[in-house]
């Protein structure tokens, strides 16, 4: 399925094998489908399938995020369980709560 | 930062030359993890600093799940899918990289969705569970697989191993024995019905067990209840024959060893009932790969019915050659009888031209009672005769030739065709066998150019004359024998008859049809003889024949005799 203009674009370096990796996983999922719902593009990258693609970015660990889109770029690597460090780190905002200032 | 500030400017530049630096080793320190010029990290941990090698240990397990033959899928507590092998993206016809993040119940059919999900939640760390789902191609047909789910816990962090193997090829292989035991099974019950129907069973001899293996069929005709195993011992079978025959069986068998030639041998079972039947049996040897025996294998049919109708077959033929054989030398002699008492030929006469025919009937038993005559009388007439006797059997030939005769006699007095007729009559009474005939009796003057004629019973004469066709009536007189002679008048007619003139003397098989009455039947003949009228004796007898009898079938004798008056001098 394409999404006809995503506003984000994000890319997760993975090791299908790591346990950290697991997790970012599954925190970068959910961020999608509950924040950013229809206007994310979500590429996952194996860095053992696809060493090429880890050099493109200057990948040095894994999990790393990648955020392209909406600039300024940003990488957070390492512990990527904490969904409130992931919002931080891509300068996303915390969804609106509703009674909340 | 336990430094205190220090003066303004130069304590702020000193500090971005000092974060520079430590920027550029640490960049340094990254480009050599980077670029591979270390062997391993050190980072710290809960349980302090770790070694981290950065050469993969794990990658030979990592070729491994590549490199089978089962689809291979990582996925988190939560059902994502972490990692995928080759051999599943080919599985289901899809690009490998797009799986990953994907919740893995994708990948089965939506009816099995939750089947793998309880599955997945199922599998405890260090738990298989197993189950047969359908994975969803991106084209073409679902695949059906195994799932083997097996639970992990790598620090702290639920994930699940899936192992898929295709079922395709088995569920084919089971289909193709499904199938193949399926037309197996109706092919053995094809052969049973067929066995049932033939009366022919089908058995095996095992030299190494010496036992005999029987098919249904076989305990159906030895009149036995078929054994559990469906074989039987030599001995057995040998007790289900008839003991005359037992030994045939025997002698056969051993012959059948000696020289490997196949046998047949007729025996009788005796069946508890007394009933015998009559059996043939057909056998012939089976070798081993070492050409050694290895047993036997044949067949034994009930033939008791084909046995019973063949003979009831030649029965009946003798019967039927013994029948023909009698019907045709009765026929013979009646053929006999009936060339004695016609005429071998045809008076000369002057004045008239004769023509004559008969025509036995179709069935040969039936050689009829039809005559016909024609003698020159001592005054230069000629006397004409034709008659019919009752009757189809040699009595009737025999009274036919009496009456013939006794005719003749009689024409030779000059006694009017009546008298001649009521004399007839009187000896066909007299003579007390019952007979009955008809007859036509005449006189015809060529130089007086009259016909006088007389008629006991028999149709009127035809006169083809100039002006027309008419049959001559009379008074008809009685069939003789049908009345005592006190009792029977008989009557004579004349006509004239002139040149060209055709008389036509006959017996009913030439006018008698099942299909019409005599009327009509007079009224054929009259036409068929319209334009007949100065035709020669021979072209009339013909010409009749042809119109009326013209596919040659008629189921009575038929006599015909035809008289062209000439004219004075000849034609």
């Amino acid at each position: 399925m394409t999404i006809p203009h995503p506003r984000w674009s994000l890319t997760l370096y993975v090791s299908g094998a790591g346990a950290r990796s697991a997790q970012a996983l599954e925190t970068v999922r959910r961020l999608c489908d509950e924040d950013l719902a229809g206007q994310v593009e979500l590429e996952v990258v194996d860095v053992t399938d696809q060493p090429g693609l880890a050099e493109r970015d200057g990948i040095v660990a894994v999990p790393t995020l990648v955020k392209r889109l909406p600039a300024p770029s940003r990488q957070l690597v390492g512990d990527l369980a904490d969904l409130g460090r992931v919002r931080a780190g891509i300068d996303l905002a915390p969804p609106s709560v509703p009674g909340a200032p | 930062m336990t430094r205190p500030p220090a003066d303004g400017v130069g304590e702020s530049a000193d500090e971005l030359a000092r974060l520079r630096t430590q920027i550029e080793e640490l960049d340094r320190a990254l480009t050599a993890i980077r670029a591979g010029d270390v062997d391993a990290v050190v980072l710290g941990g809960p349980q302090g600093h770790q070694l981290y090698t950065l050469v993969s240990a794990d990658r030979p397990y990592r070729v491994i799940v590549e490199e089978m033959g089962d689809g291979a899928v990582t996925v988190s507590e939560r059902g994502i899918i972490l990692y995928a092998n080759l051999r599943l993206a080919d599985l289901i016809e899809t690009d490998r990289a797009a799986l990953l993040g994907r919740d893995v119940t994708e990948l089965v059919d939506a009816s099995a969705a939750s089947t793998l999900s309880t599955l997945l939640t199922a599998a405890a760390p260090g738990t298989t569970l197993q189950a047969e789902l359908e994975l969803v191609r991106a084209h073409g047909p679902t695949v059906p697989v195994l799932a083997s789910v097996t639970g992990l816990d790598i620090e702290g962090v639920i994930v699940r191993c899936l192992v898929v193997t295709d079922l395709t090829d088995r569920r084919r292989g089971e289909e193709e024995l499904a199938g193949a035991y399926a037309e197996l099974s109706r092919s053995a019950h094809e052969l049973e019905e067929a066995q049932r129907i033939g009366r022919i069973g089908s058995w095996f001899w095992n030299a190494a067990t010496d036992e005999i293996t029987c098919s249904t069929q076989i305990f159906r005709i030895l009149g036995i209840v078929p054994t559990s195993s469906g074989t039987m011992s030599r001995t057995a079978l040998a007790a289900s024959f008839h003991p005359e025959d037992a030994m045939r069986a025997t002698t056969a068998r051993e012959r059948a060893m000696a020289d490997g030639q196949p046998f047949v041998v007729e025996q009788r079972v005796v069946h508890a009932d007394g009933d015998v039947r009559q059996t043939v049996t057909r056998g012939e040897v089976v070798s081993d790969a070492d050409g050694a025996v290895a047993g036997m294998r044949g067949t034994t049919q009930d033939v008791t019915e084909q046995r019973r109708a063949a003979t009831a077959v030649l029965e009946a033929r003798a019967a039927l050659m013994r029948q023909t054989m009698e019907l045709a030398e009765e026929h013979r002699v009646k053929e006999s009888l009936q060339r004695a008492v016609l005429p071998a030929r045809l008076p000369s006469v002057a004045g008239v031209e004769l023509a004559a025919r008969y025509l036995p009937a179709d069935m040969p038993s039936l050689v009829g009672g039809d005559w016909y005559d024609a003698f020159c009388l001592p005054d230069g007439g000629l006397a004409v005769a034709t008659g019919d006797v009752v009757g189809h059997d040699l009595d009737a030939a025999a009274t036919m030739g009496q009456v013939r005769n006794a005719l003749r006699a009689y024409a030779f007095s000059d006694d009017p065709p009546a008298d001649v007729l009521a004399r007839l009559n009187r000896l066909i009474t007299g003579l007390g066998d019952s007979g009955l005939a008809t007859a036509l009796f005449g006189r015809l003057d060529p130089a007086q150019r009259t016909f006088r004629w007389s008629c006991g019973g028999h149709p009127p004469p035809l006169l083809i004359g100039a002006a027309g066709v008419r049959l001559l009536s009379s008074p008809a007189g009685p069939m003789l024998g049908a009345v005592p002679a006190a009792r029977a008048r008989y009557a004579d007619t004349h006509a004239t008859v002139e040149p060209y003139d055709v008389l036509v003397l006959y017996t009913d098989g030439l006018i008698e049809r099942r299909d019409r009455d005599l009327d009509e039947g007079f009224a054929v003949l009259s036409r068929a003889a319209g334009d007949l009228h100065g035709q020669a004796a021979e072209t009339v007898c013909t010409t009749l024949l042809e119109r009326l009898l013209p596919d040659q079938e008629h189921e009575d004798d038929v006599c015909l005799l035809a008289l062209r008056v000439l004219p004075p001098g000849g034609l």
